[in-house]
C-alpha cells in the first residue's frame, strides 16, 4: 500500500498544484459530486433503435393479385422435395421460442410448444404417421424467408404473414390462422391505440410486417427493434418503451404474462398466417395445404385453438382456404 | 602512480610560511600579490599532495567514500527489492488472484444460470448452489478490492466500480427469469438472454481487462528482480578492490607490510560482498523461480480455467437457444482447442502438473460426452441431449466439466501457493542485508581511518 500513499500523495499534490491554477475559474471538482446514473436498465441482445423512416411512404409491394391463394392439395404424396424429408427422417421446422402461445418453451417440460408447433406436428403426422418426428431451428424473424431461401429448414411455421412482397422470395401455405395487428400497453397508462403513440416508444421485431405497418401509420412513433416478442415484453416491463404493436396473436401471448398490461385500440392491420416453403417446392406446399384442409375438416384445428387460444375468446373457426390451381 | 618523492621535500610549508610572514609587514599591494601568487605557485601545491600524509589521507578519503557508497547502494537496492517482493506477497498478487476469481466467478455464474434453465422450473440444486456461489463470490471480491487501488480515476477502479454496479443489475434479471420460469412464462427465457447479453458484452471483458491489468504488475515486479543486484555487487567488489591497492600502495612506498586497520576493513567489506552474493543470488533464484513456475504458470491455467467456463456456456446457450446457426458450436470448439493447447503446454515438472494430467484427461471425457449431445440432438432428441449435457451421469458433460474445473482450480491453489512460498523466501532471504549492508561499511570506514591514522602519527 506504501506505493499507493505515495501515489495518492503525488496526484494530492499535483491537484493542489493544479487547483491553485484554477482556482479562477472556480473549478474544483468534489468527488462526492460526481454522479453517474444507474437507474437505465440494460437492453436485449441486438436490440437497437429503427432509423427514422424516409418522408416517402415503402412502396407498396408489386400487386400479385390474391396474396393468400395457394396451390390446390393434391391426391399425390410424393415428390423431390417429400422424398427428400423422409429421407432425413425429420421434419425440419423453423420457428423461435419467444412467441407465448404460438411457439414457446415449455418452462416445465423443457420443450417447444404452441399452435404453431401444433401444425408442424400435424404435417409431420401426415408425412410420417408420427407427430413427433420434427426437429425445430431457432429464427429471428428477420431470418425467415433467408432459412428458406437457403434451404436450412422445409417449413416456416412461425406466425408468418403472407403478403405480395414475401411471395417473390418463398411460397405460402393457405392461411391457416387469420390475425390482426393491434397494441399492447400497460394499464391506464392512457394509450388506447395506434393513434396515442405519436412520440412514443414501440417495440417491434426486426423484419416484421408489424414494424412496415407502424412506420407507415404513425412515422411519429420511436421504433425499438428486438429479436423476439418476448423480448418486447420486457422491454416494456423495464419501461423502455411504451407500448408494443404485433398481431393480437401474439399480443394476447404477451398480454397472459402480465396482468398490468392489455391489448388495446381496433386493428391496424389484417394478418393471415401461412406456412412458409421454399419457392419452387410445389409438391411440399400442396402437400402442407392437404394437411391443412384434414384439421379444418376434422376438428383438429378447433381443438389446437381451445387448447392455445381460448384466451382470443371462443373459436372463430378455420380460415377458408383460397386457391389458385 | 606518482614519481618516487625525495626526501627533502617532505613539509614544505616548514620553510615557506616564515618568509611570507616576514614580508607581510611593509608591502605594497602589488608586491603582496606577486608573493602571494609565488608561494600558490603550482610546483609548491604539487609538492605538497606529493607529500606522504596528504597520500595517506587521500588514500584514506577514497577507500571510506568507496566503503560508504558500497554500502548504502547496497542497503537501498536490498531495501528496495525486498519491500517490493514484500509488496507483491501482500498486495500485488493478492490482488491479481482476486482478479483470477472475480473473473472465473462471473464465467461460473453465466455458465450456471444458463444450465439451471436448461432444466426447466425446478434447477437442480447443485447448478443453482454453483450460481449463488460465483455471485457471492464475484462480490466478495470486488469488496475486496480486486482494483487493487482506492483511486477512481485509476482504470483498474473504474473497470471493477463497473463490474461491482452492474453485478446487481445481472442478478436482479437472472431472478426475473427464474421467476418467470417458475410461474410458467416464457418471457423468462428473454431475461436469461438480458442477463447473459449484460454479462458477456460488458462484464467479462472488463473482467478480462481487469485479470490482465494486475497480473502484468506481478510479472512486471518480479521480472524487475530476477536478476541479482549487480551494481551493489560491484560497488562492494570495487571497494574490496580499493582497500587491496590502499595495501600495495602502503606496502610499495612505506615497506609497511601488514595494516590491520586496512585488513579488517578488507574483511568486513569481503563479509559484506560473500553476504550479498549469497543472498543476492538465492533471493534472484527464487524470484525467477517464482515467476517461471508460478506467475507465468498460474496465467496459464486462469485462461484454461476461463477457457473452459465459456466453453460450457456455449455448449448450454445451444441448449438454451436451440441454436442451428453453429456459432455456439464454433465457439465451443475454439474455446476446448485452445484449452487443450494450454494444457498440453504446461509441461511436467511444474507445480500442479498432476492435476493438470487429471484435467486433459477430464477434458478428452467432456469432449466424448460433447459429441455424444450433439449426436443425440443431430438426432432431434432435444430432451436426449439435455440429459447428456446436465444430466448426473458419470460420464456426461456436467460431471466431466465439472472435473476438469476443480482439477484447474486445484492446480491453480497448488501453483498460487508455490509462487507466494518462493516470492516470501526470495523476500526473507534478504533479510538483515540492508542494515547489516550500512552496519559493515561503517565498520569498515571506522578500520581504514584508525589504521591510517596510526600511520599518520609517525609524521609529526
Amino acid at each position: 500500500m506504501k506505493r499507493h500513499r505515495v501515489l495518492a500523495a503525488a496526484l494530492a499534490t499535483a491537484t493542489i498544484a493544479s487547483s491553485a491554477c484554477s482556482v479562477a475559474t472556480g473549478n474544483t471538482e468534489d468527488p462526492a459530486a460526481r454522479s453517474v446514473s444507474y437507474t437505465e436498465p440494460p437492453l436485449p441482445g441486438n436490440a437497437q433503435e429503427a432509423p427514422p423512416v424516409s418522408a416517402a411512404p415503402t412502396t407498396p409491394a408489386d400487386d400479385c393479385g390474391n396474396p393468400t391463394a395457394s396451390l390446390r392439395p393434391s391426391e399425390l404424396r410424393t415428390g423431390p422435395t417429400l422424398d427428400a424429408i423422409r429421407a432425413h427422417g425429420r421434419l425440419i421446422v423453423g420457428l423461435d421460442t419467444g412467441s407465448n402461445l404460438f411457439s414457446f418453451r415449455d418452462p416445465l417440460t423443457g420443450s417447444v410448444v404452441g399452435f404453431d408447433v401444433e401444425i408442424a406436428k400435424e404435417v409431420a403426422r401426415d408425412l410420417f404417421g408420427d407427430p413427433e418426428r420434427v426437429e425445430y431451428r431457432i429464427l429471428g424473424s428477420a431470418d425467415r424467408e433467408a432459412a428458406l431461401q437457403n434451404h436450412t429448414v422445409d417449413i416456416v411455421a412461425k406466425t408468418m404473414t403472407i403478403n405480395c412482397q414475401r411471395r417473390q422470395h418463398v411460397s405460402f401455405s393457405t392461411v391457416y390462422y387469420q390475425a390482426a395487428q393491434r397494441v399492447l400497453a400497460v394499464r391506464d397508462s392512457g394509450i388506447k391505440g395506434i393513434s396515442d403513440l405519436a412520440g412514443k416508444r414501440v417495440c417491434v421485431v426486426s423484419g416484421t410486417t408489424s414494424l412496415q405497418h407502424i412506420q407507415q401509420m404513425q412515422p411519429a412513433a420511436t421504433i425499438l427493434t428486438v429479436p423476439t416478442w418476448a423480448d418486447c415484453l420486457v422491454v416494456l416491463q423495464q419501461r423502455q418503451v411504451d407500448a408494443v404493436s404485433t398481431d393480437d396473436s401474439i399480443l394476447a401471448g404477451l398480454a397472459a404474462q402480465d396482468p398490468y398490461v392489455e391489448v388495446v385500440g381496433g386493428s391496424i392491420s389484417p394478418e393471415p398466417y401461412g406456412i412458409g416453403i421454399s419457392k419452387d417446392e410445389e409438391d411440399l406446399v400442396r402437400f402442407v395445404n392437404g394437411t391443412l384442409e384434414r384439421i379444418r375438416g376434422d376438428g383438429t384445428w378447433n381443438r389446437i385453438y381451445d387448447h392455445w387460444l381460448t384466451v382470443l375468446g371462443p373459436s372463430p373457426g378455420p380460415p377458408q382456404p383460397e386457391y389458385v390451381d | 602512480m606518482v614519481a618516487a618523492p625525495s626526501a627533502s621535500s617532505i613539509d614544505p610549508r616548514s620553510d615557506a610560511i616564515p618568509s611570507l610572514r616576514a614580508a607581510a609587514g611593509n608591502l605594497t599591494p602589488r608586491a603582496a600579490a606577486d608573493l602571494v601568487r609565488e608561494h600558490l605557485d603550482p610546483t609548491d601545491m604539487r609538492a605538497f599532495v606529493r607529500s606522504s600524509p596528504a597520500r595517506l589521507i587521500f588514500i584514506g578519503a577514497v577507500t571510506i567514500a568507496l566503503c560508504l557508497v558500497a554500502g548504502v547502494v547496497t542497503s537501498a537496492a536490498v531495501s528496495d527489492r525486498q519491500s517490493t517482493l514484500n509488496t507483491v506477497l501482500d498486495n500485488t498478487e493478492p490482488f491479481a488472484s482476486s482478479a483470477q476469481l472475480l473473473y472465473s466467478s462471473l464465467s461460473i455464474a453465466d455458465a450456471s444460470a444458463a444450465t439451471a434453465f436448461i432444466s426447466g422450473g425446478l434447477e437442480p440444486q447443485s447448478v443453482r448452489n454453483s450460481y449463488t456461489q460465483a455471485v457471492g463470490q464475484a462480490a466478495a471480491e470486488l469488496a475486496g478490492g480486486a482494483a487493487g487501488t482506492d483511486d477512481p480515476d485509476t482504470h483498474a477502479r473504474q473497470l471493477s466500480t463497473g463490474i461491482a454496479t452492474q453485478l446487481p443489475v445481472y442478478a436482479g434479471l437472472v431472478e426475473t427469469a427464474r421467476t418467470n420460469n417458475r410461474s410458467g412464462h416464457p418471457v423468462g427465457a428473454a431475461y436469461l438472454g438480458e442477463a447473459s447479453t449484460l454479462m458477456q458484452t460488458k462484464m467479462l471483458p472488463m473482467a478480462e481487462e481487469l485479470h490482465a491489468l494486475q497480473s502484468a504488475t506481478v510479472v512486471s515486479t518480479q521480472r524487475r528482480y530476477v536478476a541479482p543486484p549487480w551494481l551493489a555487487g560491484a560497488l562492494v567488489a570495487l571497494a574490496v578492490i580499493g582497500l587491496l591497492v590502499a595495501q600495495v600502495l602502503l606496502f610499495r612506498r612505506w615497506r609497511r607490510i601488514l595494516n590491520p586497520g586496512l585488513i579488517f576493513a578488507s574483511a568486513s567489506m569481503i563479509g559484506l560482498f560473500v553476504w550479498l552474493a549469497i543472498a543476492g543470488s538465492i533471493s534472484a533464484a527464487a524470484t525467477r523461480h517464482a515467476l517461471d513456475h508460478g506467475t507465468i504458470p498460474l496465467e496459464r491455467l486462469t485462461e484454461s480455467r476461463i477457457l473452459s467456463q465459456q466453453a460450457r456456456s456455449d455448449e448450454t446457450l445451444k441448449l438454451v437457444r436451440r441454436d442451428t446457426t453453429g456459432q455456439y458450436d464454433a465457439a465451443f470448439d475454439a474455446n476446448v482447442e485452445r484449452l487443450g493447447e494450454q494444457l498440453h503446454d504446461y509441461g511436467q515438472g511444474n507445480e500442479g502438473s498432476a492435476r493438470v494430467n487429471d484435467a486433459i484427461a477430464a477434458r478428452a471425457g467432456w469432449l466424448a460426452a460433447h459429441a455424444r449431445m450433439n449426436e443425440t440432438l443431430a438426432a432431434g432428441d432435444h430432451e436426449g441431449a439435455s440429459i447428456v449435457a446436465i444430466g448426473p451421469g458419470e460420464a456426461d458433460s456436467s460431471a466431466q466439466f465439472t472435473k476438469l474445473d476443480s482439477d484447474i482450480e486445484r492446480a491453480i491453489t497448488e501453483t498460487r501457493n508455490d509462487l507466494r512460498s518462493n516470492v516470501s523466501r526470495a523476500a526473507l532471504v534478504l533479510d538483515g542485508l540492508s542494515p547489516g549492508a550500512i552496519g559493515l561499511s561503517i565498520v569498515a570506514s571506522l578500520w581504514i581511518a584508525l589504521g591510517l591514522w596510526t600511520r599518520l602519527r609517525e609524521y609529526r
